[in-house]
């Protein structure tokens, strides 16, 4: 302790360079859990669910939403998987769902959007397009009604009342058009929602679309989304149907794997911002070692052992660290606790993203990853010592005190 | 006066001939050459029986259509297989309208839209809506001779001079006995090869030879092509211009 204190100006700045990697890497693992947090919410309620069936058909083109790729019976499998012991206590909400591309137009303007279809009951713990629905319109309730983006109703200069013109093509392939009601705008803060999404009563789309009361997917919202690839094995085990695709969120094109690539390279990143914070260690401890040549060619010549040596110059750069990564994984977990209640809005950021992302971002508060940031500051900043350390204790008693 | 007017409201894009020739070749320049496939395929209207056959991977999609164009502008198709039975498309100068029978009600296509692909296929809105525009916004080479499926063909180069084009080169090759486009390939400002045409079987009418199955494949699109079959095609026919209009669509 008398020797790190001997020099506290140096000291303190170790230390604030390990503290400031620790605040970092905690600040930026709790931005990068809250983003993910967003990304798989919106991924999984908007689109695939945690686990989706299909037919293998529509999973082998399923980024091209086609309709002629139908689940014949739907109700079938989902009153399988409802009277399964093993499954139904997991799920939380299954519901049968049509995506499909169309194009819409109004007074000569188009655009293309994604029709949302399901049941609109069902939806509203799904998409909950309910609670961002813009004063003087309402949910759906009842049939040829339609909930429009604010995005979309912008860009055709539509309004609460007037008619939404939809033009798709139906799983016979024929072009058809049908004309909704518009109830309600809705403006989520998601870019993708508000400018491409419209929501469909289930019904209209099956007519609309002639699928002759098939579906395009069963989605399925699990307690616990941790578990959706275990769960998927089971439902898929339970219909024994050669012709579906049970496919957890994880396994559902590239964007899900994009996540979990993202969550490696963060990782990385940390590794090698708390490297970079500790080297100041080094560099530290190798001017210590150079300046206390004659205390070591004394302890030598006393009788210290190399092994004690090392010890003492290396329980020196670990306390440094020790102390560095407590403060500052103490002051980045505060700020994600605090950031985590108030978020930041990234709105500005956000708009061009293709991405289903919240634009305000709240960041996560997880205390085994900052115990395990704080742990990480230590090790390394241990690691990064070893070679100041080693000098030390290499050193030659007699040319240590002759060096001076 | 016959005026060179589009083949179809669907292989616009097929057989379109383009651009002023400035480059000689074998004798002909790229001019005279497109004088000369432009006189082959000049009519005042045209009355025929068409069938879209959209292949897409191992499904293909048949569609049956009644159509009728006059001058450059106007054509009208009114789909009779069973799936689109009523369904219409009229084309006014630049401007494409689909009918739908079942809502009794018209939508109009315009924007970035007519860069989709109609009904599915590999032919967009755009290439359908194409005309003798196409003839002030490139400039023609002739790039050399070619054979295709075993006819000699004249190689020609048509290079954009405007912004407004959906493709800014082609590449076409030109029959040099029957003066029809058997080949024509649609690049992009990057030299990204887009679409490719070629023309399966050519009719002879009267003292013309005329295109009546053409095939077009998106190459942006993986296993996709279209083929465009024509039937009892009638030439310079009688057609009433009341025909063309918005308010004959519902009737």
């Amino acid at each position: 302790m008398r020797n790190i204190w001997r020099n506290r100006r140096r000291s303190l700045l170790a230390m604030l360079s390990v503290a400031l990697a620790s605040l970092l890497c905690l600040v930026l693992q709790g931005l990068l859990g809250g983003f993910q947090e967003s990304l798989v919410k919106n991924f999984t309620k908007n689109e695939t669910g945690h686990i989706r069936v299909t037919t293998k058909d529509f999973a082998d083109r399923a980024e091209l939403l086609p309709v002629d790729a139908m689940i014949h019976h739907p109700d079938q499998i989902e009153s399988a998987i409802r009277t399964s012991p093993a499954i139904a206590d997991k799920v939380r909400i299954m519901t049968e769902r049509i995506s499909f591309g169309v194009l819409l137009e109004n007074k000569g303007l188009n655009k293309t959007a994604v029709a949302l279809a399901g049941d609109p009951k069902t939806e509203e713990s799904l998409l909950y397009l309910q609670r961002s629905i813009l004063p003087g319109g309402h949910y759906i309730d009842g049939p040829s009604q339609t909930i429009i983006g604010a995005g979309l109703a912008e860009d055709l200069k539509l309004s609460v009342g007037d008619a939404l013109k939809v033009v798709s093509e139906a799983s016979d392939g024929s072009l058809q058009l049908k004309k909704f009601r518009i109830v309600g705008i809705f403006r989520t803060g998601v870019t993708t929602l508000d400018g491409k999404i419209f929501q469909v009563p289930l019904g209209d789309a099956k007519t609309f679309l002639r699928t002759e009361g098939g579906s395009q997917s069963i989605i399925i919202m699990l307690d616990d989304y941790h578990e959706a690839a275990r769960v998927a094995a089971l439902i898929s085990a339970l219909l024994e149907d050669p012709t579906l695709a049970v496919t957890p969120w994880t396994e559902i094109g590239d964007y899900a794997r994009l996540i979990q690539i993202e969550t490696k390279i963060f990782n990385a990143l940390d590794l090698i911002v708390m490297f970079l914070g500790a080297f100041i260690i080094t560099n530290i401890m190798t001017m210590v070692v150079l300046e206390r040549r004659k205390e070591i060619g004394i302890l030598k010549s006393m009788g210290f052992a190399r092994g004690e040596v090392l010890v003492l110059f290396l329980w020196e750069g670990v306390f440094l660290g020790i102390w560095g990564s407590l403060i500052g994984g103490g002051l980045g977990f505060l700020l994600n606790v605090i950031l985590h209640f108030r978020g930041v809005d990234f709105s500005s950021y956000f708009t061009s993203l293709e991405f289903p992302v919240d634009n305000i971002i709240y960041w996560t508060v997880d205390a085994p990853v900052a115990a395990g940031i704080v742990i990480l500051g230590c090790v390394i900043s241990g690691v990064v010592s070893i070679i100041p350390s080693l000098r030390a204790a290499r050193m030659n008693a007699v040319d240590a005190i002759k060096s001076i | 006066m016959k005026t060179r007017t589009p083949r179809a409201i669907f292989t616009a894009a097929l057989l379109c001939t383009a651009g002023a020739g400035t480059c000689c070749a074998a004798g002909l320049s790229g001019d005279e050459i497109l004088k000369r496939m432009d006189a082959n395929t000049s009519y005042r209207t045209i009355e025929y029986d068409g069938t879209l056959a959209i292949y897409s991977g191992d499904t293909v999609r048949t569609k049956e259509m009644k159509a009728t164009a006059m001058g450059t502008s106007k054509a009208l198709a009114e789909f009779t297989n069973p799936e689109d039975k009523g369904t219409k498309f009229l084309k006014i100068d630049k401007n494409l309208w689909i009918y739908f029978p079942s809502e009794q009600d018209t939508v109009k296509i315009s924007g970035h839209m007519l860069k989709e692909g109609m009904m599915g296929s590999d032919v967009s809105y755009q290439d359908a809506l194409e005309s003798d525009d196409l003839f002030k916004k490139y400039a023609v080479t002739v790039s050399g001779e070619d054979t295709v499926d075993g006819r000699p063909c004249y190689v020609l180069t048509l290079d954009a001079t405007v912004k407004d084009v959906q493709y800014e080169t082609r590449k076409m090759w030109v029959d040099e006995e029957r003066f029809v486009a058997l080949k024509q390939e649609m690049h992009a400002k990057s030299g990204k090869l887009l679409k490719v045409s070629r023309v399966l079987e050519v009719q002879q009418i009267g003292d013309r030879f005329f295109p009546i199955r053409a095939e077009i494949s998106d190459q942006l699109k993986q296993g996709s092509r279209t083929q465009f079959i024509m039937a009892d095609v009638r030439l310079d026919v009688p057609v009433s211009e009341t025909m063309f209009s918005l308010r004959n669509l519902g009737r």
